[in-house]
């Protein structure tokens, strides 16, 4: 019979390492993550903004809550209305159908809706307003694994 | 030419050497008058101005871990990351400017070490594309990991 000894380098350090990312990935490494992810998406956000003055656009910021998660928020009174139209006019978009001719037009003024048009105009209200938070999160969830990769990758090596 | 990175210096010295390199890369556009395209933040005020493009922004450095090594004796080493913004309004333009950014990073290497600057690896990139009101503007984002052992 052959007796055979086997040793194992670095089982100890491995263990270690382990038993800390328990603690880390909750904890500094989400933390890491979610403001990283937070300050990506505030950077296109004020790209995306519209600009009349820039107010809107320096005024949006980042504030991380928790170790999972980070409020990216405009601070202006308008910024509601910006991102999702709330209390900005509103715009008939009326489509005209001529029954004599195969055409018609599109018009748009502001207004409200009203009495029921008659059947050969089409009316739908819009209003005008630009986005910006909402497609930079959009972007942000398209480039996620870019950004959260490196930083957890980091911590499972170090 | 930049200088050698200190205890006193990380973030500065780091990023004036990342800027020394990319400041070397010529305008692909070629523009009259050789206006600024290089920042370390983006011009927002210029964001809808077609004639600004293309730029590229070196973002301040942020502290990314400190490791403790023992090699005979203890070496303490700060990894930092410095993100490298390139916009175009052409998708063409800025792969050709990112490919520029990696070649020129690469071949300052050697500057780097002299510097002090070690271990320098691309970690990370993303990519989007920005609609602005008669300009699309695309974005590529390169995120570098650079070392800097404490003396």
């Amino acid at each position: 019979m052959i007796g055979m000894t086997i040793k194992t380098n670095g089982l100890d350090e491995n263990i270690r390492r382990f038993r800390r990312l328990h603690t880390n990935i909750p904890g500094k490494t989400s933390r890491k993550c979610v403001t990283d992810v937070a300050r990506w998406v505030q950077k296109s956000a004020k790209l995306r903004a519209p600009v009349k003055t820039g107010m809107l656009r320096e005024n949006i910021r980042v504030v991380v809550n928790s170790n999972n998660r980070a409020v990216v928020t405009a601070d202006v009174p308008y910024s509601g209305a910006m991102e999702e139209g709330a209390g900005l006019p509103m715009y008939a978009l009326k489509f005209e159908r001529y029954t004599s001719r195969t055409r018609g037009a599109y018009l748009i003024m502001k207004g409200s809706p009203g009495p029921k048009p008659p059947a050969s105009v089409e009316v739908s209200f819009v209003r005008r307003y630009k986005p910006f938070i909402l497609p930079a999160v959009e972007a942000c969830r398209m480039n996620l694994p870019n950004i959260v990769d490196p930083i957890i990758k980091n911590e499972v090596t170090k | 030419m930049a200088s050698a990175v200190t205890d006193s210096t990380i973030f500065s010295g780091v990023w004036q050497n990342i800027f020394a390199l990319i400041d070397a890369i010529a305008d692909p556009e070629s523009r009259t008058g050789s206006p600024k395209w290089k920042f370390a933040g983006f011009p927002t005020d210029k964001v809808d101005d077609s004639t600004a493009y293309p730029v590229i922004t070196i973002d301040n450095p942020t502290p990314s871990g400190m490791d403790l090594h023992n090699l005979g004796q203890n070496i303490s080493t700060i990894t930092v990351n410095i993100v490298i913004d390139i916009f175009s309004l052409k998708a063409s333009q800025l792969d050709s400017l990112s490919d520029s950014v990696i070649d020129a990073i690469e071949t300052g290497r050697g500057t780097l070490f002299t510097n002090k600057i070690t271990n320098i690896r691309l970690v990370g990139g993303s990519y989007q594309a920005i609609e602005r009101s008669a300009i699309k503007v695309h974005n590529k984002q390169l995120t570098y990991e650079v070392e800097y052992d404490l003396t």
